[in-house]
């Protein structure tokens, strides 16, 4: 049996336009487990984003739960809300998000300095492994705008690990990227799971799915459907594509 | 052009935040100027006006009535260069007076009262215009010594003979000629009868004591274009009517005095306008180009549309104009309020009542003047636009805003420090300006502190004082000092005493006042060379030194009466008495030229409890003099607080002022880098980041400007402030200052703007708390 690392109950989510309210969320539940690799799928609009953020609160829900160790996001205080977001999660943009005027070293080391348990020499030594692992230590002292994108969602994605975080979210990270790159960033990512990461994915990309050890299907803000796969190998990925296409497209994706 | 004026008109709405800044620091420019300016014009106007109305001629000499010989008269009458001279007379009372039975420390002159006085209502706001005539035993005191003396108040003092005169306050007039702050005068005006008593009553100069000296004042009027100092000159050669004169000055002097201080404003006013107008220029400059690195993309859009580069950068300077023209114009309407304020104000110093008007088209001309000034360097600022390629702007790639600069400071711990140095290192150029006009603000700030601390008033109203003060002074002479001091030294074996001898004379041609002191350390410090020791050396102030052309080494003549004597000038001082028109000798030198009055006497004690042994042995030993305990001179003390608080008023003022355009200025940067970084920012909070982290990363990056901006000015102000000060000084007689030594001076203005910075760039950064990660995330 699994262990529940993340969970909602009656989340909601609304937006203020043109005066009026516009309801994203209406009452989602979900269950998200420890060691899994989850995906979120669901069509254009349909509210993924919006999950993704406030799961992870990045934004705050307007209503229900998110309880992560016992503990409610949604009632959390910024300064709460800010260890979290350097302590226990990890986010990935899909527009990267690196702060434009630090090296891609320092973009890894920032939040590693926010974290109290290591020291700064730790975090150092610590972005220096996850350099190499990413393949960008050659490239170090470069800032964003002198790396490609695909260099610059690794080094995003260092950044969202540097301090181990327990869940790691990812809001379509291939969404900007090229064929080749997207592979790249898909396989760090399979590898990450593999050692015992946590992930949370939203993605669009049917192929990018296929990486997951469990899909959740979403529309209109509520959760309709989830398929639960063994773990990822290469060789079985042509029939893995099958299985998950034929099952978004039962779900009407 | 129509669709130019859409797109400032979207700009000016959607970017509110920099125009109204910009406005605003020019508002505070605007009203600086006008003020001081207009406050100048008013008084230069009402000064001109009342000199007319009192009928005061280019000339003044004032004689005590027994030297006014026939040969004078003759001499005055029959001069070509005279077109007309009417006599008057004033009585010097050489008296303390009694004010309500206590003894005031001032010295009073009497002057008749004619249809030209000017008497003023209860607060001092305007002139009475019903029958002001005076009573027999009535006064009218002038407007400076309100303070001192008020309604109702009983004057008392006695001729030579014992008869007591006792004259009751009526209320205050204005002295258009003598009555300002700056001129040690005091002239009253009393009823003709008494005019007529008192004259009567009057001392004689052979009289060995003088309680009432009538004075005559030759008001000369000279024939057209005829310059008064020439003509004393030529009268003087023919009756020596200028060495026995009192004094002499030209009406020109005169008004000077009265417009000292506004004069002097407007010269401080000035520099700080220029440095002002600076500063505006800088953060313009900046803001342009911050606004162009955001706005590439539009930029671009606009050019693929078919605008010229031209268009656009009229665009800006259309924008910025409009800015500053708006900010003008309120500065000119809120000046009329400010300027009245102002107005009140120096009323304290020139005591003459002017009208609160706004010079407008003068300074409406003087803003146009900045503003025409401003678009140059606007215009200049937009050359960068010529740069921008369409093609890139539109293909989204953006030309970058930050460079890897080699000065880039590693972002490490404590990270708001680290983050908000890297911040200044990769945007070198735009932080660069910004210490420019930190250092320029405090530049002035220094400078400012530097001219109140220096205008020490004690160095003003340099008196001697000490524990026992000996008055009585008729009969006493410096010859006589050593006798009194032995005296004095056998009650209290530390204790010396210190005399002062002080007559004007007649430096090459000019009357000057001469001060010798019975001991050296009395003697005003030399600025330059040394002080005199030899009854042959005398010291001289830089004033002097211009008027006469003579210069440290070369020697000088001084006549007084009947005595000529040689001098060799060893050195400057400077002082404000006299409008540092002064001489110092050695009280050798004063007796060589026959003059030993003694015009001041103290005893300094070593030992403060033999204050009455002394006292009492004085007065035994003595019967011509009397010593007594020295209390301060309330009066002096008065015009000390007077000043020192207008000086601190000031202060205040611009201190204030530069503080205020210092906020706008941070408040400004804040947001122009707020909303450069705003993405960064929200990437800042999503990697775990709290709102006041990056509020002290703000703070502290401005902060580290301004201790940089500060060290600039601090550096600047050490190499310019003295000559810049001394150039601005040199009418109020202040011809060399004592270099701001103490740290405080220096500092203190750094510390302030510093702390208010990091206060105000921390209060400015609290939009941070409302970028929300989500603000990543919609974009
Ligand atoms: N700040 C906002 N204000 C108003 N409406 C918003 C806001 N943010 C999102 N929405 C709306 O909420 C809905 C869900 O948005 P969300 O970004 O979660 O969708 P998504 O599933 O991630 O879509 P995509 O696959 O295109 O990324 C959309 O219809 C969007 O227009
Ligand atoms: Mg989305």
């Amino acid at each position: 049996m699994k262990n529940i690392i993340l969970s909602s109950r009656g989340l909601c989510k609304s937006f203020a336009h043109n005066g009026g309210q516009i309801h994203i969320l209406t009452g989602l539940d979900v269950d998200i487990y420890e060691g899994d690799f989850t995906v979120i799928m669901g069509a254009s609009g349909s509210g993924k984003s919006t999950t993704l953020y406030s799961l992870s609160g990045m934004d705050r829900a307007t209503g229900g739960q998110v309880l992560y160790k016992g503990k409610d996001i949604v009632k959390m205080s910024e300064k709460e809300l800010a260890s979290l977001r350097h302590g226990d999660f990890g986010f990935i943009f899909q527009q990267m998000h690196l702060v434009s005027n630090l090296t891609l070293f320092e973009n890894i080391t920032v939040p590693g300095y926010l974290n109290k348990s290591r020291t700064a020499s730790e975090t150092d030594k610590r972005a220096d492994e996850l350099m190499e692992k990413m393949g960008i230590s050659h490239i170090k002292t470069h800032l964003p705008g002198q790396c490609s994108g695909g260099e610059q969602q690794r080094c995003a994605i260092a950044r969202a690990v540097i301090n181990d975080p327990a869940l790691l979210f990812a809001d379509e990270p291939t969404g900007a990227l090229n064929k080749r790159n997207t592979t790249e960033v898909l396989d760090l990512m399979t590898e990450l799971n593999r050692s015992g990461q946590s992930i949370l994915m939203v993605t669009h990309d049917a192929r990018a799915a296929c990486r997951a050890s469990r899909i959740l299907y979403i529309e209109d803000g509520k959760m309709i459907g989830s398929l639960d796969l063994p773990p990822y190998e290469k060789q079985d990925e042509k029939r893995r594509e099958v299985q998950v296409n034929a099952w978004l497209t039962a779900n009407g994706f | 052009m129509k669709s130019i004026m859409k797109l400032v008109t979207a700009d000016l709405r959607t970017k509110k935040g920099a125009f109204i800044g910009i406005a605003f620091l020019m508002m505070l420019i605007v009203i600086s100027f006008t003020g001081t300016v207009s406050n100048n014009d008013d008084l230069i106007k009402a000064v001109d006006e009342n000199f007319a109305q009192a009928d005061c001629g280019d000339l003044l000499i004032r004689l005590y009535s027994d030297m006014l010989s026939d040969d004078i008269r003759d001499a005055v009458n029959n001069d070509p260069h005279i077109s007309r001279a009417r006599y008057d007379s004033t009585l010097m009372i050489y008296q303390r007076p009694h004010v309500n039975g206590e003894e005031m420390e001032i010295l009073l002159e009497l002057s008749e009262y004619t249809d030209n006085c000017k008497v003023f209502n209860d607060d001092c706001t305007a002139f009475l215009t019903g029958d002001t005539a005076l009573q027999k035993g009535e006064i009218y005191l002038p407007y400076k010594l309100r303070t001192l003396m008020h309604t109702g108040d009983v004057i008392t003092f006695t001729a030579n003979d014992g008869t007591e005169f006792s004259l009751t306050v009526k209320g205050l007039y204005q002295d258009p000629i003598f009555g300002a702050l700056t001129v040690s005068s005091n002239r009253c005006i009393i009823s003709p009868e008494d005019h007529a008593d008192i004259t009567e009553k009057a001392s004689h100069l052979t009289d060995r004591a003088r309680n009432i000296l009538a004075c005559t004042d030759i008001n000369i009027h000279t024939t057209d274009g005829h310059s008064p100092y020439e003509l004393k000159k030529e009268l003087n050669d023919k009756c020596s009517i200028i060495d026995m004169s009192l004094y002499s000055p030209s009406r020109e002097e005169l008004e000077d005095n009265i417009k000292l201080f506004t004069n002097v404003g407007v010269r401080i006013v000035f520099v700080y306008i220029v440095l002002l107008v600076t500063v505006v220029i800088i953060i313009m400059a900046n803001s342009i180009s911050s606004n162009i690195e955001m706005e590439h993309t539009d930029l671009g859009i606009l050019r693929s549309q078919g605008f010229t580069q031209m268009q656009i950068r009229l665009k800006f300077v259309i924008e910025y104009t409009i800015a500053l023209a708006a900010g003008a114009v309120i500065g000119l309407i809120l000046s009329y309020p400010a300027c009245g304020a102002l107005i009140r104000l120096f009323m304290r110093l020139s005591c003459t009542l002017t009208s609160t008007d706004i010079s407008i088209g003068k300074c409406a001309a003087l803003s146009l003047l900045i503003i025409l000034i401003c678009v140059i360097f606007i215009f200049a600022a937009t050359a960068k636009i010529s740069k921008l390629s369409p093609v890139r702007a539109i293909s989204g790639i953006s030309e970058d805003m930050y460079f890897n600069s080699r000065l880039n400071i590693p972002v490490r711990k404590p990270l708001p420090l680290s983050i908000a140095l890297r911040q200044i290192t990769s945007d070198v150029k735009n932080y660069a300006g910004s210490i420019l006009m930190f250092a320029i603000l405090i530049f002035f700030l220094i400078s400012i502190s530097v001219f109140v601390s220096s205008f020490d008033t004690d160095a003003v109203y340099k008196g001697m004082n000490g524990d026992i003060k000996i008055t009585n002074l008729g009969s006493l002479t410096l010859s006589d000092h050593d006798s009194i001091e032995n005296v004095i030294k056998q009650k209290d074996e530390g204790a010396f005493l210190s005399m002062e001898s002080s007559h004007r004379m007649n430096i090459d041609g000019q009357q000057i006042m001469v001060r010798a002191y019975s001991r050296d350390k009395d003697l005003f410090k030399p600025t330059y060379g040394r002080a005199p020791v030899y009854d042959n050396e005398i010291m001289i102030t830089n004033s002097v030194s211009r008027s006469t052309g003579k210069e440290i080494g070369d020697s000088i003549q001084i006549k007084y009466i009947s005595t000529t004597e040689e001098f060799v000038i060893t050195g400057y001082f400077s002082t404000v008495n006299e409008y540092g028109v002064m001489a110092c000798l050695t009280a050798d030198g004063i007796k060589k030229m026959h003059y030993e009055d003694i015009s001041e006497c103290y005893v300094t004690l070593s030992d403060r409890s033999k204050a009455n042994e002394v006292i009492n042995a004085l007065n035994s030993s003595f019967d011509m003099l009397s010593a007594e305990r020295a209390k301060e001179n309330e009066s002096t003390k008065k015009y000390k607080k007077l000043i020192d608080g207008l000086l601190d008023i000031i202060g205040y003022v611009i201190y204030s002022m530069s503080v205020l355009f210092a906020s706008v200025i941070v408040v400004m940067m804040t947001r122009s880098a707020f909303l450069r970084e705003r993405t960064d920012l929200g990437i800042y909070k999503a990697v775990g980041m709290v709102s006041s982290t990056l509020r002290t990363q703000f703070a502290v990056r401005f902060l580290v400007v301004a201790v940089m901006g500060s060290l600039m000015g601090s550096i600047a102000s050490a190499a310019v402030t003295k000559p810049m000060l001394t150039s601005m000084l040199k009418i109020a007689g202040i011809t060399e200052f004592e270099a701001a030594s103490d740290i405080l001076t220096l500092t203190m203005p750094s510390a302030i703007v510093c702390a208010g910075i990091f206060a105000a760039a921390y209060l400015a950064s609290h939009k941070i708390k409302k970028i929300e990660v989500r603000e990543l995330i919609t974009e």
